[in-house]
């Protein structure tokens, strides 16, 4: 009788000893986060601009405000400037500072060489922690991209952990800075305003669609591969994107206008829609457009004996999107709809060949026959890779055959 | 058991399938609204308040480099502005992006690159088209485009402008509407302004017409320093730019071809010249007959109107409207006052721009006269002028308005 009371008693003991300790661990597990970032207490850096030191001084500001910008460093000069364009939390709804169409974004910026280092220094001109793992987009000026190349601009963004791949980047022949203080009509930030629109590629053939993001910049410069960047161009309050510019082995080569990016699209089959346009034999000066829906491209390396050479065949299918000779042809004669498929299928051509030359010219393979020969073709590969930029890829031919094939002549035609 | 477990898994599997949502779902606030279009030439319509010295860049930027070398076009989309948060006190509901190029279509797509949401078309209110580019190409060239593309809708209005027609685009309205939705209801009163042309303008018409290879008339958007004014006619003989008919001419049409709804007919008091009379129509009957005798073509027109006295600006001590004798000759000045009208817009149409306006003409012979028509219509554009119109009035003022 007295013992089992005494085990019940012990087994008290034990349950409440056992609570306790359960109660301990289980604090230690639900003990929150210690680490939290609350979302107010960091500055979003929604965008990045990289000029020269001397260049992407803020509107209406003075050579006293570049020198406070910036901090006393032991060595080098300073050769970049920094500006980042941060959202606005709460934009304050009262006063006179909400005026209309005030952008919910401000602009900071400082000059340093080391840009790991500004973004430190720059802690000094804001009240709470910059966050870089929401930058849309990065800037660069063409003056600060000849200035050092490419590697001193893209190694802090290559190492630094918050940076995302899919950070889009892109070159301005002007200053970059403007572009973070330009605000879009549409009401967004410039930095979600630019990279929005690089995403309407699909329709825009104008734009390149691949490989301009910091991680595909990453892995060409790891291949040692030429780096391909969107370029955009502000204006007097009109941002426009267009073309790409091109660099080799982290030095800035060139640009490559529309016309050229719409043949490169074409060569490498990634265009998802786009605008063909040819001008009418019969009447010249109007224009016929053809609106591509769906393609079949194949590019492939030759070899013959020693020469290299590479074919692409294209089959295309689409709409008639315009004709403007008006009502002088007759768009439902299936004779008159081959003429035209023949016109365009000459424009591809023409198109194609004529981006082929730009990258022949500027001895860039941004159009990755290189690439194409090293699958195809790898012992080939081996032994032309060495003078490939330079001597082979400027003359190599390309054979180009295109078929157009128009299903469609429009909603009300 | 494990087989109605089955069979269970099954039919949630397959349910699933119908519950998977809008895969090509587009959300309003992913698209930009284009409301308005206007379409220059590629030297005009420059962006309002650029410093000279940079309108050449401006003009760099916004464009694209294309393989046949030459700019023909502005075209310039009005898109709408969607609410962000807090601006409320936003001066324009709209703006206006710009390029250059030749194809309209190659344009559009190049215009991604300057907004940061795709374009949507099925909303655009008015498409504007100015003067200088249809002297240099016909009105179908312009609109092909719009014939072709799907998202264009055939209820879309079409203007000519004398100026440039992105400043329209640019303009915002007093009542605060989105300018294109504005300029859109404007001609949307036609059936009460007479001095507009408005039947039958919109985009699905006009392609009809120029299918037919008909004449067509579209109405004229002025703006003058902040005042937007609809008002005469272009007329386009096929797609050719003819010139523009005044706001007197287009009533005068108006009348003839019987498309006026309601019309205000103003004419001098017969007792008391210099004082103004005026007839609101409400009712109208007209008839334009083709008539063809030994092998001469005439028309005649019939009009019967019935309306009220609107507005008498004479001395009601002289006269006095509940006079019938008054009332009577009142509806002979009238009448005198539409055939008048009438013969300017004949005088106009017919003798100046030698246009067959909407070919309303032809298809009365060829209608009533199907054979006449099979020996004249090469030659039509020519016998056109010279063909008689023989007009009939009546008028009947059924009321002389509510307190009189």
């Amino acid at each position: 009788m007295l013992a089992s009371i005494g085990r019940l008693l012990i087994g008290i003991q034990c349950k409440r000893w056992l609570g306790c300790i359960m109660i301990i661990t289980m604090s230690i597990v639900v003990s929150g986060c210690w680490d939290r970032h609350e979302l107010q207490e960091r500055h979003f850096v929604l965008a990045v601009a990289i000029d020269k030191a001397d260049e992407g001084l803020g509107s209406g500001q003075g050579k006293d405000v570049a020198r406070v910008e910036t901090f006393v460093q032991p060595h080098g000069s300073k050769l970049y400037r920094l500006s980042l364009q941060i959202l606005q939390l709460a934009p304050a709804d009262s006063g006179e500072n909400t005026k209309k169409g005030e952008s919910s974004s401000y602009v900071i910026s400082n000059t340093g060489e080391s840009l790991h280092e500004i973004t430190r220094d720059m802690l000094g001109q804001v009240s709470r922690s910059l966050w870089f793992e929401n930058v849309q987009t990065i800037i660069i000026s063409e003056a600060a991209a000849r200035q050092g190349g490419l590697q001193p601009i893209i190694d802090f963004f290559r190492r630094n952990a918050e940076t995302r791949w899919l950070t889009k980047i892109l070159i301005t022949s002007g200053e970059a800075r403007p572009l973070l203080e330009y605000q879009p009509p549409t009401g967004e930030p410039s930095g979600i305003f630019i990279t929005n629109s690089l995403q309407l590629y699909k329709k825009n053939a104008h734009v390149p669609s691949w490989r301009t993001d910091i991680g595909d910049v990453t892995q060409s410069m790891d291949n040692k591969s030429r780096v391909l960047m969107a370029r955009i161009e502000l204006v007097d309050h009109v941002v426009k994107l267009g073309g790409m510019a091109l660099f080799k082995k982290g030095k800035f080569v060139g640009y490559v206008d529309e016309y050229a990016l719409k043949g490169v699209k074409f060569i490498l089959g990634i265009e998802k829609s786009a605008i063909i346009t040819a001008e009418c034999p019969e009447h010249p000066g109007k224009i016929i457009v053809f609106e591509l829906f769906r393609h079949n491209t194949k590019l492939k390396p030759h070899v013959d004996g020693d020469a290299i050479y590479y074919t692409l065949d294209i089959a295309m299918r689409g709409n008639i999107g315009e004709v403007q000779c008006g009502l002088m042809h007759d768009t439902m004669d299936p004779q008159q709809i081959h003429i035209f498929e023949q016109l365009i299928a000459e424009e591809v051509k023409r198109n194609v060949l004529y981006a082929l030359h730009t990258n022949q010219n500027l001895q860039v393979d941004a159009i990755n026959f290189g690439a194409k020969l090293k699958a195809h073709e790898p012992l080939v590969w081996e032994t032309v890779k060495e003078r490939w930029d330079d001597e082979v890829f400027p003359r190599v031919p390309l054979l180009v055959s295109v078929n157009v094939t128009i299903e469609n002549i429009g909603e009300h035609k | 058991m494990a087989k109605q477990r089955i069979f269970g898994c099954m039919i949630l599997l397959c349910l699933s399938l119908f519950l998977t949502g809008c895969w090509d779902r587009r959300e309003l606030q992913d698209r930009s609204f284009v409301l308005a279009v206007g379409i220059d030439t590629a030297d005009a319509g420059n962006k309002p308040g650029v410093k000279p010295e940079q309108e050449l860049e401006v003009k760099r930027t916004e464009t694209f480099v294309q393989p046949h070398d030459s700019k023909r076009y502005r075209l310039s989309l009005q898109l709408l502005k969607q609410e962000t948060s807090g601006n409320k006190k936003q001066e324009t509901k709209t703006y206006v992006i710009s390029n250059t190029g030749d194809s309209l279509f190659e344009m559009v797509r190049d215009m991604l690159g300057q907004n940061s949401k795709s374009l949507w078309f099925e909303h655009v209110q008015v498409i504007i088209i100015s003067e200088a580019v249809l002297k240099q190409v016909g009105l179908s060239e312009v609109l092909d485009f719009f014939k072709r593309d799907s998202e264009m809708r055939s209820r879309i209005k079409i203007y000519v402008t004398p100026g440039d027609a992105r400043s329209l685009l640019e303009y915002s309205p007093p009542s605060k509407e989105a300018g294109g939705i504005y300029l859109a209801d404007l001609v949307r009163l036609h059936t009460r302004n007479n001095h507009v042309i408005g039947m039958r303008t919109d985009l699905g018409f006009i392609n009809q017409y120029l299918d037919n290879q008909s004449n067509i008339l579209l109405p004229q958007i002025q703006m003058v320093d902040k005042v937007v004014k609809l008002g005469d006619t272009a007329v386009f003989k096929r797609d050719k730019f003819v010139g523009y008919a005044d706001e007197y001419a287009v009533a005068g049409l108006k009348i003839m071809f019987g498309t006026e709804k309601s019309a205000l007919i103003t004419a001098e008091c017969p007792n008391h010249p210099g004082h103004q009379v005026v007839f609101e129509l409400f009712r109208h009957d007209t008839i334009l007959t083709p008539h063809v005798e030994d092998g001469n073509i005439y028309f005649t027109v019939d009009i019967t109107m019935y309306g009220n006295v609107g507005e008498l600006q004479g001395d009601l001590e002289l006269d006095n409207t509940m006079d019938p004798q008054y009332i009577h000759k009142l509806e002979d000045v009238f009448a005198e006052e539409i055939k008048r009208n009438v013969l300017y817009a004949e005088k106009i149409f017919k003798k100046e721009m030698r246009v067959d306006s909407v070919s309303k003409f032809a298809y009365k012979l060829k209608a009533h006269e199907p054979d006449t028509w099979e020996k004249v219509k090469d030659q039509w554009d020519e016998l056109y002028p010279e063909i008689p119109l023989v007009i009939s009035v009546n008028i009947f003022i059924k009321n002389i308005g509510a307190h009189r």
